[in-house]
């Protein structure tokens, strides 16, 4: 059994990890990262220079985050101690980026190329499509019923 | 530049690096949205590139927009869509009413 002198006792301050808190760094880190999304230099890309040719690539960048924190405690006992407490947290998110153009100055002047993403117009392109060919096949089974009703009218 | 919005909504239309190439100096301009969720911690940005200031070497300016032509064409998909289906709805409700009053 070790002598009561023996024991070294580090102060917070001494302690190698003393004022570091990883959660915080985390989600300060997580903030500055969802903060840097509406900078200019998230939508406008680092120019591309080639010869005379000045290539500046432009993007749409959305950026979703959503937390929740919460704590809690069990008090119980007449004299009201505290027996049990928690805190817990949560929180999740999401980044896009779609190009949108790209922005091109030679010799001959300034220009901004539009970006056609296919992929993306054949998508909205077939939900639309299934979305307007729901709807009116609802209308023919509903114009079927009522000429069905007036049959049985007549 | 920002404009004067409620405290969860905020759009800001902000300036890049200025660049110069064969005399030519351009400037891009992006615009943001921010939302912040009314009870929660968190929101979303939306940042887009809007326009590029182009000044020639003889000092003629110019102001490019951005055109983001996928989402013009996506939009107009949807508003199409939204027509069948607007146009069927009013038809349908035509129908009901005429099977009610037979």
């Amino acid at each position: 059994m070790s002598n009561d002198s023996d024991i070294q006792i580090e102060s917070y301050e001494e302690h190698p990890s003393a004022g570091v808190n990883p959660a915080g760094e985390t989600f300060e880190n997580i903030i500055n990262g969802f903060l840097s999304v509406a900078d200019v230099e998230a939508v406008f890309g680092a120019p591309i220079k080639q010869r005379d040719t000045i290539i500046i690539p432009a993007a749409e960048v959305t950026s979703v985050l959503g937390f929740g924190l919460g704590m809690g405690s069990d008090i119980s006992g007449e004299d009201g101690k505290k027996v049990d407490s928690g805190a817990g947290g949560g929180g999740g998110g999401s980044s896009a980026s779609r190009p949108v153009a790209v922005i091109i100055s030679d010799s001959q002047g300034v220009r901004v190329e539009p970006i056609f993403d296919l992929t993306k117009i054949v998508l909205a392109g077939v939900t639309a499509a299934a979305f307007a060919l729901g709807m009116m096949a609802r209308l023919r089974d509903l114009r079927r019923s009522y000429e069905a009703l007036e049959r049985k009218l007549r | 530049m920002s404009r004067a919005m409620p405290e969860w909504l905020q759009i800001e239309t902000r300036a890049g690096r200025t660049l110069e190439n064969q005399g030519w100096r351009l400037t891009p301009f992006a615009q943001s949205l921010r939302i912040r969720w009314p009870f929660l911690g968190g929101g979303l940005i939306w940042n887009r590139p809007v326009s590029v200031l182009a000044v020639a070497p003889d000092g003629q300016e110019s102001i490019l927009p951005v055109t983001d032509i996928t989402r013009q064409i996506i939009w107009t998909i949807y508003g199409l869509a939204l027509l069948v289906a607007l146009v069927a709805g009013l038809e349908s409700l035509r129908l009901k009413r005429k099977a009610h009053r037979q």
